[in-house]
């Protein structure tokens, strides 16, 4: 699949560190998305993990078991 | 982008993912936060919740619920028909932070969700004028319902 606008950097900066962050984990990333801050298997894991880094407003995610389009329906 | 009070329409970028394929896919989502109905009650850490008109309430994992203080299976449950068949969730009353300022929902909380959270036509969609512009890769919001 591909995709046919160009890409801004801050989309290529995001994208190239949740190719790196670990799956089905909880991420902590900066306010800017230029680098992930704390890695976690739980939500709670992951803020408390995140204020031990000096980043307490950070935005925080979960990635799935594998990347790709979603329907909510993976258990 | 941050749930805190704002004026006007703002535009929310699509936020990019990677695909299965090297590639990537785009989706609409929005940085919230949830805090329980108690005054002062702390709000959880920002985090990122996929925009989904198709979601006919707004749904968090679990876990962010007992990060709360909730106990998600003593809400009301609640069956959810889904595209894969049906779930269980459960049903608790909750502060959501968004754009504009917080707005007090019912919102389901479900083990074992893939992401963090959805931001569906109850309790979401119904507080705003949202435009998908597909060309500028982002959505148009403004608020129309305080409360």
């Amino acid at each position: 699949m591909r995709a046919y606008v160009s890409m801004s950097p801050e989309s290529a900066v995001r994208l190239s560190i949740l190719r790196t962050a670990p799956l089905n984990s909880w991420v902590a990333l900066s306010p800017d998305e230029s680098r992930i801050v704390a890695v976690g298997q739980t939500y709670a894991e992951v803020a408390k993990l995140s204020d031990a880094a000096g980043e307490a407003d950070p935005i925080i995610l979960k990635t799935p078991t594998q990347w790709g389009p979603v329907s909510f329906t993976e258990r | 982008m941050g749930a805190g009070l704002f004026h006007g329409a703002m535009k929310v970028p699509y936020r990019i993912y990677p695909d299965n394929f090297g590639e990537h896919l785009y989706c609409a989502a929005l940085d919230v936060s949830l805090a329980l109905l108690v005054p002062y009650s702390p709000r959880t850490k920002r985090f990122e919740a996929i925009i989904d008109s198709g979601a006919t309430r707004c749904m968090f994992h679990a876990e962010i619920g007992r990060s709360l203080g909730l106990d998600p299976k003593r809400g009301y449950r609640e069956r959810t028909h889904g595209i894969g068949g049906v779930e269980e969730t459960w049903i608790h009353q909750v502060s959501l932070h968004i754009p504009g300022g917080p707005v007090t929902i019912f919102a389901a909380f479900k083990e074992n969700l893939p992401i963090a959270g959805l931001l569906g036509m109850n309790g979401f969609f119904e507080h705003f004028n949202l435009t998908f512009l597909s060309e500028a890769l982002a959505c148009d919001l403004e608020r129309v319902k305080s409360t």
